[in-house]
């Protein structure tokens, strides 16, 4: 960036404000969660509070709300490869479900978590 | 001979080199944690019960981790700030503050894996435990490759600020854009791994 001066201390107070956001956030998302709301709706809710932030630092802290093409472009191309790298296991979940019986292991161990019962506060 | 570029930006990218190089570091970054997310995924959609992370975690302390994290993403873009207003000493206390709660977030986090193994809960207790080890704690390094970095510009490579006042400025920005790299994977990591 080649802001002068003047223009960094207008930054400033954008910081200030946008940490006061994150902060009010994270106690938003927590609160949340002490709701027990259904799973899907749980989930939509903390990614939507988590994009919302991670935006926040993005645009603001890294400057990506003034930036220069080529970041964007780079950007752009990691997103598409981050998308595919996640989509990596809806293909693999109607995989398995035509032969669960190579996920048998993995599911097993899984389980085990689930039952175990820790009260957390530690 | 002079390395060109490393101020001024680039004519064809309109950017300094070490602002391009910083960015593509990052975007390998974003894979290696999309891939363990893709992972985290995979194992949790396929198992047959999947435990709430708040019954085993510590939601508490991570909520103050994410406090701390944040709090130092604004100091260290603070201590960019300084520089550009041209005061050295406000960066250094920016940037000291960026280091010390980036050793708190550790110390924490030390604190919720010490707790665990106390109740014999480690990576091979179940696929639960052995995602939030793995991912934690390479985000975890990440914190020390931060502290690493911002402790050499705070310190012994702060002498730049002298000789090279843009150079060193920019030094720090890409060290900046790193810190807010490795907030925003916590971001993320909290709600996934504590939360739901």
């Amino acid at each position: 960036m080649s802001a002068h001066a003047e223009d960094i201390s207008g930054h400033v107070r954008i910081y200030i404000a946008v940490f006061a956001a994150l902060a009010a956030l994270t106690v938003i998302t927590v609160a949340i969660s002490y709701l027990h709301l259904p799973m899907p709706t749980a989930i939509a809710v903390a990614l939507v509070v988590a994009g919302t932030k991670g935006s926040l630092v993005a645009l603001y802290f890294m400057h990506l709300i003034d930036e220069k093409k080529v970041i964007y472009w780079l950007l752009g191309l990691t997103v598409v490869f981050f998308a595919m790298a996640l989509s990596i296991p809806s293909e693999w979940h109607s995989d398995l479900q035509k032969s669960p019986s190579v996920w048998d292991n993995v599911a097993v161990e899984g389980a085990d978590g689930g039952h175990e019962s820790h009260d957390g506060g530690d | 001979m002079d390395i060109p570029h490393i101020v001024e930006p680039h004519p064809e990218t309109g950017v300094a080199n070490a602002k391009l190089g910083i960015w593509l570091f990052l975007a390998s970054e974003v894979m290696l944690f999309g891939a363990l997310f893709s992972s985290y995924i995979l194992l949790r959609v396929n198992a047959v019960s999947w435990p709430a992370g708040s019954s085993i975690l510590n939601v508490p302390l991570a909520t103050v981790n994410t406090l701390v994290l944040i709090a130092s993403s604004v100091t260290v873009v603070m201590s960019w700030a300084s520089l550009k207003m041209n005061s050295f000493s406000k960066f250094r206390s920016y940037m000291g503050i960026t280091i010390l709660l980036a050793g708190v977030f550790l110390v924490i986090k030390y604190f919720e894996y010490t707790a665990k193994f106390e109740h014999g809960l480690y990576p091979s207790s179940s696929t639960f435990l052995a995602i939030y080890f793995t991912i934690t704690a390479l985000h975890g390094l990440h914190i020390v490759g931060g502290i690493v970095v911002n402790g050499y510009l705070w310190g012994p490579g702060s002498k730049m600020w002298r000789v090279s006042p843009e150079q060193f400025t920019g030094r720090v920005e890409a060290a900046g854009l790193y810190w807010h790299f490795v907030d925003l994977v916590w971001i993320f990591l909290f709600p996934v791994l504590y939360l739901l």
